[in-house]
């Protein structure tokens, strides 16, 4: 045909030629690469094979041929001679592999077969006659396979019949596909700890993800076709830390309110239980925010289960769960997704409060004194969680700074000097807590070190027990009487390294001590606070404001006869 | 008898509502710090009774102040500057009081329209109204709305200081209202400094003349 076209060249003939020739070469070349996978490839046929494999062929090109195994699954003995005769394992021949088949018994029904994945466990084992199980470490690629006995065997991720050059099917797949190869199998690795780590993704999960449109190495950067490094992790956990520095290359921003979080400051003091990215969003199944402000998909529920409980059963839980009011708070709309702060320390919850329940302040000012004053000591469950124990937290306040003061890391000097001011552990009383913060102003004039009162909940649980406003405290003899309840317990506390507050406990006479005007000035609740001191000296005013008069009028009425006299004399004297 | 006009009705009018308003701060200040131990009225009640007399009194006191800063009446808070005579009237006085009244002695303060109060009135009505009196409502003020008022109270030293300060003022004022309503009945009658307080005249009992021998 090539000559034939030679005699008709002209010039724009010759042109045309080298155009269809050019044409010719690129499918030449690139239709094996685009179709090296495909199973039905024609370009080899099954009659190239040897007498022997079209034999076997004879019957095991049979699509429909499969025998029943062990477990009830069906284990096909389908082979696609077409496939195999381009395989690059062709000149092998069946019997190269199926060394254990006895023509002169076969098929062998009596041999019971557990199940297929045994089967290919078994027949993989031919491949090691040829590639050794050192040869494998040497790829990196099959570290996991070879580390684990229970890993997929050679024929699930390379196929049986129709395996092919591996740098042509490299060059054939894309490459999610070449990695879910292996990793859409299970297979898992051996950690440092007695822990299995995974390695098993599932596709449809991924698919239906938020990153749906990703491939592997878009997250898995260190990762490709060509580069599978082996990493060695001591632990799950571990790996779930490390880990998050991948969802980092693309959520900087989100990361950054990560590390200043409670969370992270725990990970970082080395509580490896506190969550990092994938303990909330997952890997591979990132679900879009939605997801994850549903009663349902909250991942804070996985840690926090019984402050969720207290949460769901509350008016806001209630009102998202049963009313469909999903504009209901929920967890991250108070504590926030990313950043999730202490919760009993600083302003924000009161203000997430306030920034859904605008109209409150007004709402107070219409009917209780002092009411910012209120909103400002007093916690919002205090009141409108009716039915939890209330306690008073006196935080160490730096008054010049005008913050909280925190305990400094790797100098636990609060717990030292509470128990130092505490020798006999039975709480701190007035003048042990006037001492301590006597303690903290010592040599220290660029601060002021005092106590900041506020009155809240006891528990976290307690704190999400919100009802609705009917059922809220508002009698104000709850507080403004001696002996109520919230003033029984007493704890001072400072802010932890953590951002968590650090509390030890106090005798509830630290709120009635006369010392307690210096100690606790920025704290005074009327009547349930009051100062004993000025009860007395209130009595002893009443008995002497009705006391003197009384014995001065009795001292008149036994003098009364000098009274008597005096005036006589008074008269006698006038003219 | 001889009547002096010496409470002019400014003076009068101030006086009784002052008078009742603090008899009522005191009820209602007792009441708002011992629930549970007085329950007359509601806390709540009691608060805004509390507060509402309070800017009464406050009202009422500067009527006080600019009637005696505008007139020639402020003559009765003159203090006496001779310490020596001061402290020797005033111990007269006392000693009248703890002493002389029991004998019958006379009053040794005379009372006129520009003197009618004797030294330990003339100091200690001072001490109340220029001093204790200004304080708590000041003290008051700021327990009103502590947040409006933060500032201060932090420099203060917080709001249980300042609430301190005003429950010891409470305590003095209580002391004071009544030894002072006691005092008043100590005219030539019970009811005449009283009547006086009323009318805005004090029937003053006639001078015997001085013996020359004397």
């Amino acid at each position: 045909m090539a000559s034939s076209r030679k005699e008709g060249a002209t010039a724009s003939g010759t042109f045309h030629t080298a155009l269809v020739t050019a044409v010719i070469a690129a499918f030449l070349v690139l239709f094996p690469v685009a179709f090296m996978a495909a199973p039905a490839a024609t370009d080899v046929p099954a009659d190239s094979l040897s007498e022997e494999d079209a034999t076997c062929l004879s019957c095991h090109s049979d699509e429909g041929l499969e025998k029943a195994t062990a477990n009830g699954e069906m284990l096909s003995l389908h082979v696609r001679g077409e496939a195999f005769a381009r395989s690059v394992h062709n000149w092998i021949g069946c019997a190269g592999c199926h060394t254990n088949v006895d023509l002169e018994d076969h098929p062998a029904a009596e041999r019971a077969i557990d199940s297929p994945r045994e089967f290919a466990a078994q027949a993989s084992r031919v491949c090691s006659q040829c590639h050794s199980e050192a040869s494998l470490k040497d790829g990196p690629e099959h570290h996991a396979q070879v580390s684990n006995a229970d890993g997929p065997a050679c024929v699930e991720c390379h196929e049986a019949h129709s395996i092919e050059k591996i740098e042509q099917w490299k060059a054939s797949v894309e490459e999610t596909a070449y990695c879910l190869t292996c990793h859409g199998r299970i297979l898992s690795v051996p950690l440092g700890s007695s822990e299995t780590h995974s390695l098993f993704i599932d596709e449809a999960v991924l698919r239906q993800s938020v990153h749906l449109d990703h491939e592997c190495a878009d997250c898995h950067i260190v990762f490709s076709k060509d580069i599978h490094e082996v990493r060695a992790f001591a632990s799950e956990r571990e790996h779930s830390i490390v880990r998050a520095e991948v969802c980092r290359q693309c959520h900087e921003e989100k990361f950054e309110l990560y590390q200043g979080s409670i969370h992270a400051a725990l990970i970082d003091e080395g509580d490896l239980a506190a969550p990092v990215c994938t303990d909330c969003h997952g890997s591979h199944s990132v679900g879009p925010t939605a997801a994850y402000e549903t009663i349902t998909g909250v991942p804070c529920k996985n840690c926090h289960e019984a402050v969720f409980d207290a949460y769901a059963a509350s008016v806001h839980g209630q009102a998202r769960s049963k009313l469909g009011h999903f504009e209901a708070p929920i967890c991250a709309d108070c504590h926030r997704a990313h950043d999730v702060s202490v919760a009993s320390v600083g302003d924000r919850l009161k203000n997430a409060c306030l920034g859904c329940h605008m109209g409150a302040m007004s709402a107070h000012q219409a009917w209780l004194p002092n009411a910012e004053r209120h909103l400002e000591v007093v916690s919002c469950p205090a009141c409108h969680a009716p039915a939890a124990q209330r306690r008073i937290d006196l935080r160490l306040y730096d008054s010049v700074a005008q913050e909280l003061v925190s305990e400094q890391e790797g100098a636990p000097q609060f717990e030292n000097r509470v128990r130092s001011a505490d020798a006999k552990g039975d709480g701190l009383d007035a003048v042990a807590l006037w001492k301590l913060l006597r303690e903290f102003n010592r040599d220290e004039s660029e601060r002021k070190t005092t106590l900041q009162g506020r009155l809240e909940v006891r528990t976290g649980v307690e704190a999400h027990r919100l009802s609705d406003n009917t059922k809220a405290i508002r009698d104000c003899d709850s507080c403004h009487r001696e002996g109520a309840e919230p003033f029984q317990s007493v704890a001072v506390s400072i802010v932890g390294p953590d951002g968590r507050p650090v509390h030890y406990g106090a005798q509830k006479e630290v709120l009635t001590s006369v010392i307690s005007v210096d100690s606790v000035g920025g704290f005074y609740a009327i009547g349930g606070t009051r100062i004993k001191l000025l009860d007395v000296l209130l009595v002893l005013a009443l008995f002497g404001g009705i006391s003197v008069p009384i014995g001065h009028l009795t001292l008149r009425w036994l003098f009364r006869k000098f009274l008597n006299r005096g005036a006589r004399e008074d008269a006698s004297k006038s003219p | 008898m001889q009547r002096i006009y010496i409470h002019p009705l400014p003076v009068r009018i101030w006086h009784w509502i002052n008078a009742s308003g603090f008899v009522a701060m005191i009820l209602t200040g007792i009441q708002i710090r011992y629930v549970g131990l007085v329950d007359l009225i509601s806390f709540e009640a009691a608060v805004d009774l509390h507060n509402w007399i309070g800017f009464i009194l406050i009202g009422n006191f500067f009527v006080w102040l600019l009637f005696y800063l505008f007139s020639d009446k402020i003559k009765v808070y003159h203090p006496e500057l001779s310490p020596v005579k001061y402290f020797h009237e005033s111990f007269r006085q006392l000693q009248y009081y703890g002493y002389g009244i029991f004998k019958g002695n006379p009053n040794p303060h005379h009372v006129s329209a520009y003197h009618k109060f004797n030294p330990v009135q003339s100091m200690s009505y001072q001490i109340v109204m220029l001093l204790i009196v200004p304080l708590q409502f000041y003290t008051g003020l700021l327990l009103w709305d502590v947040k409006r008022f933060s500032g201060t109270v932090e420099l203060f030293g917080g709001v249980r200081v300042v609430d301190t300060v005003h429950v010891l003022l409470f305590i003095v004022l209580t002391a004071f209202i009544f030894i002072h309503a006691y005092l008043a009945t100590l005219g030539h009658t019970p009811t005449a400094h009283i009547k006086a307080m009323i009318t805005g005249y004090e029937e003053i009992e006639e001078e015997p003349e001085q013996n020359p021998s004397q």
